[in-house]
């Protein structure tokens, strides 16, 4: 879907979600990753949450294996399935789909990503209608962060857009997060 | 764990809706992290246990990451903030920044006024793409700033909640720091 950069806020926050592992090889001296058990060592067959990242760290080299979080169980895609639209994501994951494209490298059977797919493109038609037909904006609260981001710029260009056909294109607005920010200034 | 501090770090960049106060404490603390965690990553290389090495790396890496991306991130908005809002900082967001911060915007403000004098004087890059349809626009003022002086009408007095018509070019900074807004 999309490949962020070394430099993305979001990415590094998606690479957080917890993750619970099964550790397949004892390691030496790294009991400070499961600081609950209190031991030195990380033994063999310890089931713990660790964060994304360090996840697939672990999994590249064999030494832990990831399992299926239950946000993309068969129960929770069942539902998901029933209904898109209404569900809200943000609940679940705030990186729901960024995770699931994550996961999917390292996971054998990648039976989840096909319906989220689905899930994914349903969800997104249904934003666009809400985008283009100016509605409700509590439809913000059940979106992800992708999700969002693509709410804010299909806002931004629809406005522009009905600018444009107006032509009223060359009026200058003002920078609203500046705007925004010294009311609240003023306040305090 | 030793990346809660760079996770908490990024974190804050989400919670305000421009950016958050330097958090140079956290930073300081990240930095002892990492160079304590270089140590035993040292010693973990000299009994070549590769395993707890690897895991190690990658926590330090993590944690230089996450910092970078801080700086980086907070220094992207400073440049949109130079686009946006003309060279000057607006007072309530200057102490959210770090000396170095308020550096680094003046310096880039520089390079971006040299850069223009160079391809041409009269040249400010930051202006619209779109040819304007008039030279004068009309404007309604929001905020009482008395009398100002503009570099070709001269002396104009905005009063608050008055209309007046202006050459567009001269306004438009005042109008993206929300002072005044156009009507036509």
């Amino acid at each position: 879907m999309i490949k962020r950069g070394y430099w993305d806020i979001d990415d590094i926050l998606a690479d957080e979600e917890p993750i619970m592992v099964q550790v397949t090889k004892t390691i030496k001296g790294a009991g400070f990753l499961n600081p609950e058990s209190g031991e030195l060592d990380l033994n063999e067959h310890t089931r713990f949450t660790i964060p994304l990242w360090l996840a697939e760290n672990m999994a590249t080299r064999e030494l832990a294996k990831i399992e299926l979080p239950k946000i993309f169980g068969e129960s929770y895609l069942n539902i998901l399935e029933a209904d898109p639209r209404i569900i809200s994501l943000k609940d679940r994951s705030n990186y729901f789909f960024e995770v699931a494209t994550k996961l999917n490298d390292f996971l054998q059977d990648g039976k989840f990503i096909t319906p989220l797919q689905k899930v994914f493109v349903a969800r997104f038609v249904h934003l666009y209608n809400e985008i283009t037909h100016n509605s409700d904006p509590k439809i913000i609260k059940k979106l992800t962060e992708l999700e969002r981001d693509i709410y804010e710029k299909g806002m931004k260009t629809t406005r522009e857009f009905f600018d444009w056909r107006e032509r009223k294109f060359d009026i200058i607005r003002s920078a609203q997060h500046v705007v925004n920010n010294a009311k609240r200034f003023k306040l305090k | 764990m030793y990346t809660e501090k760079s996770k908490k770090l990024v974190r804050e960049l989400k919670t305000s809706k421009w950016l958050p106060p330097y958090n140079n404490i956290l930073i300081n603390e990240i930095s002892t992290e990492i160079t304590e965690l270089h140590g035993k990553l040292l010693q973990s290389l000299a009994s070549q246990n590769e395993a707890l090495t690897v895991l190690q790396a990658g926590c330090l890496n993590r944690s230089k990451r996450s910092v970078l991306a801080y700086l980086n991130f907070r220094a992207s908005k400073l440049e949109t903030l130079r686009v946006e809002n003309g060279p000057s900082i607006p007072p309530h967001y200057s102490h959210q920044l770090s000396g170095d911060e308020i550096d680094y915007f003046r310096k880039y403000s520089a390079l971006l006024q040299e850069y223009s004098q160079k391809v041409s004087s009269h040249l400010d890059l930051t202006t619209d793409l779109m040819p304007p349809k008039d030279l004068f626009i009309e404007v309604r003022v929001k905020e009482d700033i008395g009398d100002i002086v503009l570099p070709v009408s001269g002396q104009v007095t905005f009063k608050k909640n008055t209309s007046q018509l202006v050459r567009r070019e001269e306004v438009a900074a005042l109008i993206r720091q929300g002072v005044l807004q156009q009507t036509n």
